[in-house]
């Protein structure tokens, strides 16, 4: 009697963990995603809504100091928009690409520097952007 | 066999509270490592290279307050690390007053939002000026800049100044006063007179002649053109309006 009881009781363990585990099986197979229902994210610098003119200077930084006086200009306008970029010792003229990004190299003096940019839209609208960057070999 | 339990007990307990105090010291070396290299993490973090230019507006002992060029107010401290330099040999934190521009770059600390200045250089700032030529005055070679805050410059354009033209295509090209025209945009850089303080003199100056003037410039078209075309019947005989 006893041991039918534990053979009882091993069928039921076994019976519930196969169901158990079945049903485990189909909650995570249902989690699956199709490869069709997978969507490509991609990320996307925004830009402003407003069709007003606009000027971002990712690089050089406001106030940076720098060990070398050829420096990396990056930012970003409206695409129709014309730049000037003022250094101390030069003046450059930038065009930016089709989704306005622009970039250009100047050659700053030791010491600090006041670069200006100025970005100019068709219809005569314009923005400033002044900037100190320094340029430094001393180690302090 | 009583004994010999008790002797290997005995040795054990000898091993044991070795390895522990070894441990210990090898865990208090370690976090004075890390308390060491946090400190000096944060101190990085808290600490930046920058440099700064503006004038002068306060002074005392050895702070320096100046208005940046963005028109920000920056506090700066010297110390006897500083070294300052100008046109003038001897130069030093007694000799700075109001008014004075100058170049900085120091330390700036992250918290107290103060520059720890390294070197302090006198400076001569331009004036820049964005803006739409108002007038032209050709007997002094001189014209008349309006901005968007509708404040007007007069502006000196001397042989000196370098003048250019943007073109159509982005390039500069080389200019002069009698290039630039009324309700151009221009942007300017300009420097005070020494003798007439309404007078500015232009050291830069950048017009855009196939650029229609700035919408945003409040620049009322009651400017005589500089050339009026009067249209004729092809026969010579000019036509006037009745």
């Amino acid at each position: 009697m006893k041991r039918e009881k534990i053979i009882l009781a091993f069928i039921a363990s076994a019976i519930g963990l196969l169901v158990a585990g079945g049903a485990f099986f189909i909650y995570q197979k249902g989690k699956e995603i199709k490869s069709n229902q997978i969507k490509n994210f991609v990320s996307v610098t925004p830009t402003p809504k407003s069709q007003s003119l606009f000027l971002s200077i990712e690089k050089p930084r406001n106030e940076e100091v720098l060990s070398s006086k050829t420096v990396q200009i990056n930012g970003k306008t409206r695409k129709e928009a014309k730049l000037l970029i003022i250094t101390p010792d030069a003046e450059e003229t930038a065009t930016p690409a089709e989704d306005g990004s622009f970039s250009t190299t100047v050659t700053l003096q030791e010491g600090e520097n006041l670069v200006e940019f100025i970005a100019i839209s068709p219809n005569g609208e314009t923005v400033v952007e002044r900037r100190t960057v320094s340029v430094s070999t001393e180690d302090f | 066999m009583t004994k010999f339990l008790l002797v290997l007990f005995l040795i054990t307990l000898i091993f044991t509270d070795k390895s522990f105090a070894q441990t210990k010291d090898i865990d208090s070396k370690i976090d004075d490592l890390k308390e060491r290299v946090a400190s000096r993490v944060a101190e990085l973090n808290l600490v930046e290279k920058r440099g700064v230019m503006g004038t002068v507006t306060d002074t005392s002992g050895n702070e320096i307050t100046i208005q940046d060029i963005n028109g920000n107010t920056r506090i700066v401290d010297v110390d006897e690390l500083t070294e300052f330099s100008s046109e003038d040999k001897d130069f030093g934190i007694s000799d700075i007053k109001k008014e004075d521009e100058l170049g900085i770059t120091g330390l700036y600390n992250k918290d107290s939002r103060r520059i720890l200045a390294r070197f302090v250089n006198k400076v001569t700032l331009h004036t820049l000026i964005v803006g739409v030529v108002s007038e032209i005055n050709s007997d002094d070679f001189s014209i008349t800049v309006l901005n968007e805050n509708k404040k007007e410059f007069l502006v000196d354009v001397e042989s000196l100044t370098r003048s250019f033209s943007y073109e159509e295509d982005g390039n500069l090209v080389k200019s002069g006063f009698s290039k630039i025209k009324v309700s151009e945009n221009v942007v300017v850089f300009a420097f005070p007179n020494a003798s007439d303080e309404e007078r500015l003199t232009a050291s830069k100056l950048f017009h855009f002649p196939d650029i229609p003037p700035n919408p945003n410039i409040p620049f009322v078209q009651t400017i005589v053109p500089q050339t009026t075309t009067v249209p004729s019947t092809g026969s010579g005989k000019k036509l006037t309006p009745l």
